[in-house]
């Protein structure tokens, strides 16, 4: 099977504008969830909010590509030109072809929700903007911008989207179709998005405690991020930097329920031993697995079970921690925002802790690493993701070493 | 109304409409509005000029091939509206 490595990052999330800021994030648990002054919270259970603060928008784009781009544009270009500068990475004419892009995206509801804002307002509406409801356009300003004529996909998995863009990268390099991939997940908070998971019941009224007996639901948070997946033999032919290697990922569907996981996590183990299958790896190399963690009741308790049944005793050895409360459930952005994290964890050999845990669960009754992050000696690490609809995601990455 | 006043809505229709800071932009009144060295417009702003000048001037821009002739230059935008703006008078 050809080998494939991760050879850039980028990212924009709560709790930093870049890989270097989000892993010290990570390491120190700052947590990004803030008090929400940005939208009417009049009604709303939770009053925080995941929020990019600080975010600069690229010197490299033009007025007329800035005019055209949506918040998750501006983030999705901001990523992907940290991700190029880590790899080390031009995109010239001899090169162009053989590098694409897939990102996970909803598309920028917060423009369109402007849009109609105004138009019920009676005040100046800005149609253009409208473009940037479609999921794709994130990905096509990016391609766009740098020229990228290599596949172009978007992936709509709900909130494993993310981490299902990176597998189907990986795959358009493994089938040939491309040397170099970008491949991640946007997401930019809006009053729509939280209007909706608030009528669902899902936001917490406190904090967000995943793997807590006390969790009562999610965050919300935005961010982007990006990886760059590069065949090992184009890696090492320009001596490109390498983060770590990419082993597999697995896909599966519970076919269950609109909203709720598979109580007993059925859907989430078949993907995480699809990816151990495919990546002929042995549960027990797995050190650490980035947990979805949402913390709502139903998700923390179908995830565990999923774990301990694929697992075995294996499960208590683990380290699972989620970073949710750090950044927020960041949806569409999410599974390639905790690729970042688990990516960034692998290389640091630490295990970044799942924040605002106070008492036990037996029915969570695994190693999130409460509260602190830990020094963790890992050669295989997991990143899982499950998603509205029952989509269910697992990555697998390794520390890179010379011979395979 | 005259050609100049015509003008001045237009530029308060590029500032509010497409964001652009007029002070920075050096391009006049005869510069292409779509040349990178003009106006640097494109296709794209074109939608939220359209929606612009139809709720600023009342009028309805024709979907002919000609139209492309009237986006020429910010001269030749408000000549056009001009003529609408008198044809809407006359009929």
């Amino acid at each position: 099977m050809k080998r494939i490595v991760v050879t850039g990052l980028g990212v924009v999330s709560p709790c930093g504008n870049n890989a270097e800021q989000f892993e010290a994030s990570l390491r120190l648990g700052r947590s990004g969830v803030k008090a929400n002054q940005w939208y009417d919270t009049e009604g709303f259970v939770s009053k925080d909010i995941g929020k990019i603060i600080g975010f600069e928008v690229s010197k490299s784009l033009s007025k007329r590509e800035q005019r055209h781009c949506s918040q998750v544009d501006f983030y999705a270009l901001s990523v992907a030109e940290e991700a190029f500068d880590s790899a080390k990475l031009k995109v010239t004419e001899n090169n162009s072809n053989g590098i694409g892009i897939v990102l996970g995206s909803g598309g920028a509801v917060s423009d369109t929700e402007n849009y109609v804002r105004n138009q019920l307002l009676n005040q100046n509406t800005i149609p253009s903007k409208l473009l940037a409801s479609n999921p794709d356009k994130a990905g096509n300003t990016v391609a766009a911008h740098y020229n990228l004529h290599g596949p172009r996909s978007s992936i709509m998995t709900a909130c494993s989207s993310g981490a299902t863009a990176i597998g189907y990268a990986a795959d358009f390099i493994r089938e040939g179709y491309a040397e170099v991939m970008l491949a991640g997940g946007v997401e930019g908070t809006s009053y729509v998005t939280l209007s909706g998971f608030n009528a669902l019941g899902a936001l917490c009224a406190g904090r967000n405690r995943p793997f807590d007996r006390n969790r009562d639901g999610i965050v919300l948070g935005e961010a982007g991020a990006i990886l760059i997946l590069e065949s090992l033999d184009s890696a090492l032919k320009r001596g490109a930097p390498i983060i770590a290697e990419f082993v597999s990922y697995g896909l599966s569907s519970d076919a269950h329920h609109i909203t709720a996981p598979h109580p007993e996590g059925h859907g989430m183990a078949r993907a995480m031993q699809q990816a151990l299958k495919l990546g002929k790896v042995d549960c027990e190399k797995i050190d650490y697995i980035n947990a979805h963690g949402t913390g709502t009741v139903l998700n923390d308790k179908s995830e565990v079970a999923a774990i301990k049944k694929v697992f075995g005793n294996h499960a208590n050895k683990l380290c699972v921690s989620t970073i949710k409360p750090m950044t927020g459930h960041t949806l569409s952005a999410a599974g390639a925002l905790e690729a970042v994290a688990t990516l960034l964890s692998l290389n640091g050999q630490f295990a970044p802790p799942t924040l605002n845990f106070e008492t036990p669960d037996p029915d969570c009754d695994l190693d999130c690493v409460p509260n602190f992050a830990r020094n963790l000696h890992m050669e295989y690490a997991m990143s899982n993701s499950l998603a509205f609809g029952g989509n269910n995601t697992s990555l697998i990455f390794k520390r890179y070493q010379d011979q395979g | 109304m005259q050609v100049d006043e015509i003008k001045n809505e237009i530029r308060s229709i590029f500032k509010e409409r497409l964001n652009m800071d007029l002070s920075n932009v050096t391009a006049g009144d005869d510069d292409g509005l779509f040349a990178d060295d003009g106006w640097g417009l494109d296709s794209i702003d074109v939608i939220d000029i359209v929606l612009g000048v139809e709720q600023k001037f009342g009028v309805k821009l024709g979907q002919d091939e000609e139209i492309q002739s009237h986006f020429y230059s910010l001269n030749t935008l408000a000549i056009y509206i001009q003529s609408l703006l008198v044809k809407s008078l006359t009929a």
